[in-house]
């Protein structure tokens, strides 16, 4: 019997990330396979957010972005290849996936863009490897940084809200590092629990101030650092809970949970969402029914909604999604796709140029072929962190020359 | 080694310096709470709700990804929302609320050696019981504080810290500084 996905990716989907692991960076919020992390310090209002939806597992770019001109991606997909006649907003190279339809007005309204081909410098296969390796964005070195973590670390905020994972336990490595951020499942987990409405003298707080408040350890300073981010997340607890508007899955209600934090505008400039489920080594379906397409309907739907429920932030907000990795180009026997390297990137939102970008070579159909990286995936980061944010990219992505990609309008 | 490590004077300087990490932290939880749990017969079982208790915390044993083990230091275990998702854990477990299977929890009044008693003096008992140390007048205060009552007040059976308020008096001593760190 053949494992739908791999056990290493079996194994990492139950991986208990730190929980918060880091002192006064952001809260993680997990909400079942999806996990949501932001970060802030008390905090100035964000010029910009970022949300980074990683979708974990390693999904297969070319079902969502087709290269329909491509011989070679039809003969090497003979029961799962997405049909041209079925694609979406096709130009002379690539199309969308007929499920990625309720982004459809993102897309026209110049707001949606793909950049293909896009990856690690170097094929990393293991799951749990290049995940480090993507998040960490900073081959050679030995310090726990993350990407993020070093983007939030470039202005002088200190605050943990400045990053935010939703999610359970751990953050993931992009967030983790020297700058606090907060991890939770849902805004309503950001709390001490006892301090109630029975708790009619506020004597839970008091309690712990009188235990913790002398208290010079590094448990001490994240215990005040609790107290001061719990204060300062008020107005989110505040905003409405638009969760109805979106599907019903572990992203729709992630995402949800992300909109409420940024329209209580508290100042958290980057999000993280873990959302898992992509390895497909079999049973991958077709572009009519299956695995990849409920996953494709569910994202699509649920990136929709969360663009929809905004508010006066629309303007500041940018999502990414970045996987570990892409899959093979060749269906393999169990008509599923295997590990591989060269990936989709979807940037949507605040200062993105619409459209289709990077540079896709013509596929080979050898059994081991990949989809090459044509654009490291550094260089689509790099963008967003230079326009919305105005950060050093050399800081955030230490020894690494970004090459222009254009997905991002000038500032 | 082992001998030199133990005899060196920063492993003794260590006592108390060090943050515990969740699976620490649970276990010692379940330990000085003296609740019993039983062998497992279904998902909702105690013996297998602690995973997704230690899980909550920040990591399940054996679960950290990498081949370089899952961090030894303070720091990474030192988060706000860490010390968020211990004072649930904490809490929840006074109560006896969750889990609610395959565990058997004592009763409010277990946790008084005699009745009535002094609540300065129960205070001390239970710092002695779940802290292995006798209180200080800042533990004590704490205790006030979240139980809403004075050092001198006559704790019988029945009295509302019995019936009503015991998780809030049991977690206080858990949520301090000498039960978060080893």
């Amino acid at each position: 019997m053949t494992e739908p996905c791999c056990p290493e990716f079996a194994r990492l989907s139950r991986r208990g990330l730190f929980s918060g692991a880091v002192a006064l960076a952001g809260a993680t919020t997990v909400i079942g396979s999806a996990a949501i992390t932001t970060s802030t310090a008390a905090l100035s209002p964000a010029p910009a957010v970022l949300v980074v939806l990683s979708l974990r597992g390693a999904a297969d770019g070319l079902s969502l972005v087709v290269p329909h001109d491509d011989p070679v991606y039809y003969s090497s997909r003979p029961g799962i290849a997405v049909s041209a006649t079925a694609l979406l907003r096709p130009d002379a190279k690539f199309g969308l996936h007929p499920e990625l339809a309720p982004l459809l007005p993102l897309w026209d309204a110049g707001r949606l863009a793909a950049v293909h081909a896009t990856g690690l410098p170097a094929p990393n296969r293991s799951h749990f490897s290049a995940m480090e390796e993507v998040e960490d964005a900073d081959p050679g070195s030995d310090v726990r940084t993350g990407w993020l973590n070093r983007l939030i670390g470039t202005d002088t905020e200190t605050s943990p809200l400045q990053g935010f994972n939703v999610g359970g336990g751990v953050v993931p490595t992009s967030l983790y590092g020297p700058q606090g951020v907060m991890s939770a499942s849902d805004v309503g987990s950001v709390r001490i629990s006892g301090d109630d409405k029975w708790d009619t003298t506020k004597g839970r707080r008091s309690s712990l101030h009188r235990l913790w408040d002398d208290d010079r350890t590094t448990l001490g300073t994240a215990m005040r650092s609790m107290f001061s981010a719990l204060d300062d997340f008020a107005p989110v607890r505040g905003a409405a809970d638009n969760g109805g508007a979106y599907p019903r899955t572990d992203v729709g209600r992630a995402l949800s949970e992300v909109a409420r934090v940024i329209r209580g505008d508290v100042g958290v400039r980057v999000i993280t969402v873990d959302q898992g489920d992509w390895d497909m080594h079999a049973d991958l379906g077709t572009a009519e029914r299956g695995w990849l397409r409920d996953n494709t309907r569910d994202l699509a739907a649920a990136i929709a909604a969360f663009f929809g429920d905004l508010g006066d932030q629309t303007d500041k907000v940018t999502l990414v999604t970045i996987s570990e990795f892409g899959r093979r180009v060749v269906e393999n026997d169990s008509g599923g796709l295997d590990h591989g390297y060269g990936n989709v990137m979807f940037l949507a939102g605040a200062g993105v140029r619409g459209g289709y970008h990077g540079t896709m070579p013509p596929l080979t159909g050898d059994l081991d072929s990949d989809v090459p990286v044509t654009t490291d995936y550094r260089s689509v980061l790099a963008e967003v962190v230079s326009k919305r944010f105005g950060a050093s990219t050399a800081a955030v992505f230490p020894r690494f020359t970004p090459e222009p990609v254009g997905v991002m309008t000038s500032a | 080694m082992l001998r030199a490590l133990v005899a060196s004077t920063a492993f003794t300087g260590s006592v108390g310096a060090k943050v515990r990490d969740p699976g620490e932290d649970l276990v010692a939880t379940y330990r000085a709470l003296g609740v019993r749990i039983t062998r497992p017969t279904a998902d909702r079982d105690a013996a297998n709700a602690l995973l997704w208790q230690v899980d909550g915390l920040g990591t399940k044993p054996f679960d950290w990804p990498r081949p370089d083990g899952q961090p030894v230091d303070n720091r990474s275990w030192a988060s706000p929302s860490r010390l968020l998702a211990s004072m649930d854990v904490h809490l929840s477990l006074c109560g006896g609320w969750w889990p609610d299977e395959g565990i058997n929890y004592h009763r409010p009044a277990w946790w008084l050696p005699k009745s009535p008693i002094r609540f300065d003096l129960l205070v001390d008992h239970l710092s002695q019981v779940i802290l292995h140390r006798h209180s200080t007048s800042q533990l004590l205060e704490a205790c006030c504080l979240a139980v809403n009552l004075g050092p001198h007040e006559r704790i019988t059976r029945d009295h509302p810290l019995v019936r009503w308020d015991m998780p809030r008096l049991l977690t206080t001593f858990l949520d301090s500084p000498a039960f978060l760190t080893r």
